[in-house]
């Protein structure tokens, strides 16, 4: 159950980054995979491989092609927010932020999901609701908690119906800060979500290949 | 006696932003009733007010709701302020007027956008949301946020705008005006627009009476209510007209919004050019004793704003009544015989802003 | 070398499927002022979808998408060699009948649903299809395509009402609005993605996949109505289902989502005015 702490990237980076100019194919996979590498070696639970061992898993990694960086696709949810993350993530789909560049695409459907976003502190009643949206996804999945309710409750974390932040809940592997959370900063930590999927793929492959579920989840209760 | 099915609807649906759980029971897509769930979204915030002090609270006030949360920060302050008799200076009047005139049409644009993404119209969600960023542009230039900006506070406003900005703000919304026109005339014309939403969820005005449906929800079944003609903030300096419609169904609703659109840009219009110059603030010192009810004219509808002081620097009740909590009975009446295919349509007619409701 | 053509179609008919569909995703990002995927995007996202996990509910609905698969290649496999119009029909028909099970037996109620719209869909758009196969039998004696391709004059000039009603009921097959009432491409439907919805990993690939041979199917039912002898009226026939496609995105960006009552109406009035009409006049000139 790792998790990496979002070290609290300036917003406004984001834009500059060569990652949200309009790059040919060829230098986007380059760009992307230059921003993340160098963040993620600065992480605790990396730092325990050697950096050449990193930089060899790194490149065959990039030799085989893994497809998951490049067609994520994202589930939102809002658990117990203002909605204003919720907008704001919305926004990352129109066109001053165009977030299907990436090739993500907002389904509605868990099943297809590979990315949950998900927003506000969550409130009792919502807890099954994420559990459950978490279990329908199929592996691999990476939960990016947006804003920081999300994180840690934020302005409600004291209130008598909040648990505080998704993490009671769910793994979370990325967290973005915000309130609300600029969309720079959400497709930021959607990039990363992405690195740390291709890292769950190459770990667990042999595992992924069919799950067996009872007919209905949903219970009205 | 058809196939009946029950269909979870929510709190997890691509149609819908904010989680809300409805079991509908349906016989070949026809909805015979409609079982709703809520409480997802309760914070339970009310009760901050034993924990944050009074000055502090403004921006757990704003954070009510994301979308609205400029005005639910101008009503709380403006509460505290008819407490303790504090005599807010009319340059922070007027840009208080300005920040939530703009707030309105941000909040419809975002309305018109999610209505077209519920009838498969995605074209004009993205249209609707490019033109919105102007809006949310002029907010970071003139506050530091998009959506959330802390700029009311107890006395004033924090931030200033100097004149040139105001002379900019004026430029850019006559050039939104154009291309809005050309949005309205897509919402209102188009042909397979008109089969999505005319006739569809009609609210007779007596039935919008009886059941205390507010803002553009009775706008559109011919009731004339618009609290911006009590005058609170500087709406006594303007002069316009509220807009009602007759028909009562979700066409004459989303034309009420578009039209509230074009009159928050006159009523900037008018603002920016008779804007005063002085004070933005004026400092406040003591604490509130006594309680008062302000009501506020939101993008959708009344919202009242209940406050109880005792003399700390704790308040005693803060309580909300927000628009979407009076349109809900309206809602579930309009639910009553319509196609599955409308459902979306009609939850979004009333604007619902579930985090308002539940708080 | 028959078996070689068969080879090559399977391999190739899906791979001009995707690329179309990945400019169609571009063209609509770029009418709605977006920048858009890169072309490629629906071969990433059906490679992605191969390395997930796929979830299952039942023994049945995966098996059925597999069917519907087979069915679809062997329509493609039919009209690409050119053989006989209405055994393609039939087995596009069939390959759909079990595409519509497979979102039954998967026992949520938004599959149930989007399998009923589906069931609609095609009530709507069969009579039209059967029309065409019909007309252009009736144009040119005969149900092979190798020999409608073949003829003196192209079908179009003969079966203008038909071809009409060919490009409304396209609306449907290749699922754009104002007509994608089962299956939605992107999400935001209100029966979450419809018959697609319990499906996932490898499944959800194939039916894409399906998806990018239907897209073949469809434009080689409007290349036969433009193709004649001569080689050059291929490049024609070409450009013109170019044309189409092009419209069919623009008709898919300038309407809302309609009812199933308007669809399956419109649909029916469309094939009994153009379809038969052409026929009607058609048989005066025979």
């Amino acid at each position: 159950m790792s998790f990496y702490h979002f070290s609290g990237k300036c917003e406004r980076r984001a834009l500059s980054h060569p990652l949200f100019e309009a790059v040919p194919q060829a230098s986007l996979r380059y760009a992307m995979g230059a921003s993340v590498k160098e963040e993620r070696f600065h992480t605790p639970y990396l730092r325990q491989y050697p950096k050449q061992a990193w930089d060899m898993q790194w490149e065959q990694g990039r030799r085989n092609m893994k497809f998951i960086k490049k067609s994520p696709w994202i589930l939102h949810y809002d658990g117990s927010s203002c909605n204003g993350c919720d907008i704001e993530v919305l926004a990352c789909l129109t066109p001053l932020y165009d977030v299907e560049r990436f090739g993500v695409i907002n389904t509605g459907n868990p099943k297809h999901a590979d990315i949950l976003l998900i927003t506000g502190s969550v409130n009792e009643q919502n807890i099954p609701v994420v559990k459950q949206l978490y279990e329908q996804m199929a592996n691999p999945k990476a939960v990016v908690a947006v804003g920081i309710c999300a994180t840690s409750g934020g302005i409600f974390a004291e209130c008598y119906n909040v648990i505080g932040g998704v993490d009671k809940v769910l793994p979370v592997d990325v967290y973005v800060p915000g309130c609300a959370a600029r969309p720079e900063a959400i497709i930021d930590g959607i990039v990363k979500a992405l690195a740390i999927l291709e890292e769950k793929q190459n770990d667990a492959r042999k595992s992924f290949t069919l799950r067996k579920e009872s007919g209905l989840l949903w219970n009205s209760k | 006696m058809g196939n009946r099915t029950v269909i979870p609807f929510g709190p997890q649906h691509p149609v819908l932003p904010e989680p809300i759980h409805l079991d509908l029971v349906l016989e070949d897509e026809t909805v015979l009733e409609a079982v709703p769930r809520i409480g997802y979204i309760h914070r339970g915030l009310e009760k901050l007010v034993e924990k944050k002090d009074f000055q502090q609270y403004t921006y757990v006030a704003e954070r009510i709701c994301g979308i609205c949360s400029f005005m639910h920060g101008m009503g709380y302050c403006m509460a505290i302020e008819s407490i303790m008799d504090v005599k807010v200076p009319e340059r922070a009047e007027f840009l208080r007027t300005i920040w939530a005139e703009l707030s309105r049409m941000h909040s419809h644009l975002l309305w018109l956008g999610l209505l077209a993404d519920a009838f498969g119209f995605e074209s004009l969600f993205m249209h609707s949301w490019r033109l919105r960023e102007q809006v949310l542009d002029i907010f970071e230039e003139t506050t530091g946020g998009r959506i959330i900006f802390s700029v009311c506070e107890i006395g004033g406003v924090r931030k200033d705008v100097s004149p040139e900005t105001l002379n900019k703000i004026s430029g850019i919304l006559l050039s939104m005006e154009k291309e809005l026109k050309e949005l309205a005339k897509v919402f209102l014309n188009d042909s397979s627009v008109k089969y999505r939403t005319r006739g569809i969820g009609v609210l007779s005005k007596q039935a919008a009476f009886d059941l205390g449906a507010v803002g553009p929800m009775a706008k559109a079944s011919g009731i004339n209510m618009d609290l911006r003609t009590q005058g609170y903030a500087a709406y006594s300096k303007l002069q316009f007209e509220p807009i009602v419609e007759t028909d009562g169904d979700s066409y004459a609703r989303t034309s009420v919004r578009l039209r509230e659109i074009f009159q928050s840009i006159d009523l900037i219009k008018q603002a920016v050019s008779i804007i005063p110059e002085g004070e933005i603030r004026v400092k406040v010192t003591g604490n509130p004793n006594g309680e008062y009810f302000t009501r506020v004219e939101q993008p959708r509808g009344e919202v009242i704003y209940y406050v109880k002081a005792n003399g700390s620097k704790f308040l005693d009740r803060f309580r909300v009544r927000t628009p979407t909590f009076a349109n809900v009975p309206a809602l579930l009446e309009t639910l009553k015989g319509c196609a599955l295919a409308d459902i979306p349509i009609l939850i979004l007619t009333i604007d619902p802003c579930i985090s308002c409701t539940e708080r | 070398m028959f078996i070689l053509s068969v080879i090559m179609i399977i391999i190739l008919a899906p791979l001009a499927g995707g690329l179309l569909t990945g400019t169609d995703r571009v063209i609509t990002a770029r009418m709605q002022g977006r920048q858009g995927p890169p072309v490629l995007q629906p071969f990433y996202d059906v490679f992605k979808l191969f390395q997930k996990e796929s979830i299952e509910v039942n023994l049945m609905h995966r098996f059925y998408v597999y069917i519907a698969l087979i069915f679809v290649m062997f329509t493609t496999v039919i009209m690409l060699t050119g053989g006989d119009i209405l055994l393609a029909i039939f087995a596009l028909t069939l390959g759909s009948i079990f595409f519509v099970l497979g979102g039954y037996a998967s026992n949520s109620p938004y599959s149930l649903i989007g399998s009923e719209r589906e069931l609609m869909q095609m009530m709507a758009y069969e009579p039209m299809v059967l029309l065409t196969g019909i007309g252009l039998y009736y144009a040119d004696k005969s149900f092979f395509i190798k020999d409608i391709v073949s003829g003196q004059a192209p079908a179009i000039l003969s079966l203008p009402g038909v071809f009409l009603g060919l490009l409304f009921i396209l609306i449907f097959k290749l699922r754009k609005s104002p007509f994608d009432l089962s299956m939605g491409h992107h999400g935001h439907q209100e029966i979450v993605q419809g018959i697609k919805t319990e499906y996932s990993g490898k499944d959800l690939a194939v039916i894409e996949i399906t998806h990018w041979y239907e897209v073949v199917i469809a434009l080689t039912l409007v290349y036969v109505f433009f193709a004649t002898r001569a080689p050059v009226s291929s490049v024609f026939a070409v450009l013109a289902c170019i044309l189409v496609y092009f419209l069919e995105i623009v008709i898919d960006n300038g309407f809302a989502r309609t009812k199933w009552q308007f669809a399956l109406k419109s649909a029916w009035i469309v094939t009994g005015v153009s379809g038969t009409v052409n026929l009607v006049v058609l048989s005066f000139f025979r």
